[in-house]
């Protein structure tokens, strides 16, 4: 088995009261491990830690303690520096709203880590790339001008214009419709090949089912992992996690 | 919160929860309406000046009161203008960048009529309080403040000044209608703010020049070419007085015509650099021409603080150059009192009200910056990225300011040429151009930069997360 793209080992996650007193744990000792090619999704009642799990594997929110390694490197103790770096290297990002810059057209946008990693922009790759989610001819527009569904498109060809090792996806269809959440999932689906991993966080069991691997949280640990499941079992294992908070 | 009533857009929400609606979106958002509030208090400070002096006027009465009317009239024009420039703009804005919580309200039940009420009350209610601040700041410094600038002037340091409490009423009334009457139209505008903006990118539409900017554009020509032509045959002695006004009228021109001019005019001269070149310059533009096409509310006020005194200063070194050769002695420049006089307070107010702008688009800067940093992009990119882009709107404002002042300068020249002999060689009061478009620059600068550097010290997951 190939190494794994993504590496965590007993990540725990707490934010402090507002009183300042204490601190509420929201992961306690999450361990698991994305391998190449793979689409994991990450399900779990409101408040099981979800999206504070997917922040800390990719590297937006530091653990509090344990280690998180993307493509071998770890992201403890990391410059910043050197973050923004792996960023642009090797991982892509779709947020469930504000994925895009608003001064920048869909093209620009799409071309933006390269100019970031200051590469020259392949207008070949950003072309074919938004031609792959359907938006060659949407290429020139700024983000108000392009629906939800769309903006994700866009958001997806950024993290596959460049060949990315991990794609971290949150809610990645929780603001979309039934037709434009499908086409959302099935280019995830696509992207999940080759070297590129997929980890995305959703409420949605429909769109969960699609993954390779479920992993079910429940207050801040992993609860239940599902392999090949179909949405009635991704179903049965959340309510079961949901039954037991 | 209007939610678990059922109500039809346009049925009336009880009045208690308006109000608190009102009170509480303040407080929320209090960040963009500290910006606003901000610029009225400042906008009461240069008011409370004008209105000394016109009191101090009307009260003296007699030949004293005479020599002061022109000075007051002028200094009037000024504020008035830098006034109109700045509060409408930054209302404008400050309304404008919450169309997010426009749309929530009305797909909770709220109809247009409501949005537009509860948007009037909370700018109501700010400009109010702004106003009121600036002008008990003022009071105990406004008549020290007239008595300084005034030393200098011949036969007015004897004018008893006064600030009382009518013209302090009247200040802040004024200040709080204007703020008020320049958001007019964008409330009527949020009333009408789509519920989708909700699930999609909340931008501001690009400006337009409406009806009513070009009828203001035609009547601002149909003052300025008569003053101009008039200057023409004004005596040497008597000409500074209408040239003193041309500039604020050709400033007011220029930023009348904003929305057709700023945006083009900033990706031409932004495209001579090649995109290429990093990308904090390549975010910095887009961030520069995107904002500068939806509002004028940062260009409008440098405008003014680059225009006004570099055409005062290219009026008069070109008046006072005339004077000269006609009588062999060059006259004495003005001192710096009637400098900080005619131009101090448009020149506050156009520099709060340029600050403010930047400080109230913190929250999209904010966002924006941590998508640059998910996308890869360093600390260092997006620090300068910020300073570049006020760099863009610093070397626009002055630019676009420029030909105001060269416009001034080339009337001016024209003006105090004798009859028949080629126009005399104009001053283009570079040294105020450059005090205040460097000036500009440091405050943009320390608008944008503390704001971004704390905007970095935030994690990127909760600068991303929906509100």
């Amino acid at each position: 088995m190939p190494a794994p793209t993504l590496l965590a080992r007993d990540v725990t996650k707490s934010f402090p009261d507002r009183d300042g007193a204490g601190s509420t744990p929201v992961l306690r000792g999450v361990s698991l491990a994305v391998h190449p090619g793979e689409l994991v999704s990450i399900v779990g009642p409101s408040g099981s830690g979800k999206s504070t799990l997917l922040h800390c594997l990719s590297g937006l929110e530091a653990p509090t303690s344990g280690s998180v390694e993307i493509v071998g490197t770890p992201l403890t103790g990391i410059s910043a520096a050197a973050l923004a770096k792996l960023r642009r290297e090797h991982v892509g990002f779709v947020f469930q709203s504000y994925n895009l810059i608003s001064s920048l057209t869909a093209w620009d946008n799409v071309a933006l880590p390269a100019r970031l990693a200051r590469r020259r922009v392949r207008a070949e790759e950003v072309d074919r790339a938004l031609a792959h989610v359907g938006l060659g001819d949407r290429a020139h527009h700024k983000p108000a001008a392009l629906s939800g569904g769309q903006q994700q498109r866009v958001a997806i060809a950024r993290a596959l214009a460049v060949e990315r090792d991990v794609v971290f996806a949150d809610e990645p269809t929780g603001a979309l419709d039934t037709a434009a959440g499908a086409q959302v999932l099935a280019l995830l689906r696509e992207a999940a090949s080759g070297r590129r991993a997929v980890v995305m966080v959703t409420h949605d069991l429909e769109a969960a089912a699609t993954a390779d691997r479920v992993l079910v949280l429940r207050d801040g640990t992993i609860h239940a992992e599902l392999v090949a499941a179909g949405a009635a079992q991704v179903l049965d294992a959340v309510t079961r996690a949901a039954a037991q908070v | 919160m209007v939610t678990g009533t059922e109500r039809g857009p346009g049925a009336r929400a009880p009045r208690g929860l308006l109000q608190r609606l009102v009170v509480g979106e303040l407080l929320a958002d209090a960040r963009t309406w500290v910006g606003a509030g901000v610029v009225a208090g400042a906008a009461a400070v240069v008011g409370a000046v004008a209105a000394c002096l016109l009191q101090s006027a009307v009260q003296v009465g007699g030949t004293l009161g005479v020599a002061l009317y022109p000075v007051v009239g002028v200094v009037v024009v000024f504020t008035v203008v830098a006034t109109l420039v700045v509060l409408s703009s930054v209302a404008a804005l400050t309304i404008s960048s919450q169309q997010r919580s426009h749309a929530l309200w009305q797909l909770i039940g709220m109809g247009p009529r409501q949005v537009r009420a509860v948007v009037l009350a909370q700018l109501l209610l700010v400009a109010l309080t702004g106003a009121l601040g600036g002008t008990l700041l003022a009071a105990p410094l406004v008549v020290p403040f007239c008595r300084w600038v005034l030393a200098t002037s011949d036969g007015l340091q004897q004018v008893p000044l006064v600030f009382g409490p009518l013209p302090a009423a009247v200040v802040v009334v004024v200040v709080t209608a204007l703020v008020t009457a320049g958001g007019r139209r964008s409330a009527r505008a949020a009333s009408r703010t789509s519920g989708l903006l909700l699930v999609r990118e909340a931008d501001p539409p690009p400006a337009r020049v409406r009806r009513r900017r070009w009828a203001g554009l035609a009547l601002l020509l149909a003052v300025l070419v008569p003053l101009v032509l008039s200057a023409g045959g004004t005596p040497l002695e008597q000409v500074l007085v209408p040239l003193t006004l041309v500039g604020p009228l050709l400033t007011a021109l220029v930023v009348a015509a904003g929305p057709l001019v700023f945006a083009p005019f900033l990706r031409a001269w932004t495209s001579l650099v090649p995109a290429d070149a990093s990308a904090s310059w390549f975010l910095a533009r887009a961030a520069a021409a995107h904002g500068t096409a939806r509002a004028s509310a940062t260009t409008s006020p440098l405008v003014v603080a680059v225009a006004f005194p570099g055409a005062l200063y290219a009026v008069t070194d070109t008046v006072r150059a005339a004077v000269g050769a006609q009588t062999g002695r060059l006259p004495p420049a003005p001192p710096v009192q009637t400098a900080v006089l005619l131009i101090g307070g448009p020149l506050l107010l156009a520099a709060v009200g340029a600050a403010a702008t930047v400080f109230m688009s913190g929250r999209v800067r904010e966002r924006e910056s941590a998508l640059v940093r998910a996308a890869g992009g360093t600390h260092g990119v997006v620090l300068l990225a910020a300073g570049w882009e006020s760099v863009i709107h610093a070397v626009t404002a002055t630019a676009l300011g420029l030909v105001a002042v060269v416009g001034s300068a080339g009337v001016a020249a024209w003006a105090v040429a004798p009859a028949g002999a080629a126009p005399a060689p104009p001053s283009f009061g570079a040294g105020a151009v450059a005090v205040t478009a460097g000036g500009g620059l440091l405050l943009l600068l320390a608008a944008t930069v503390p704001t971004t550097l704390l905007a970095l010290r935030r994690e990127v997951a909760p600068a991303l997360s929906a509100e």
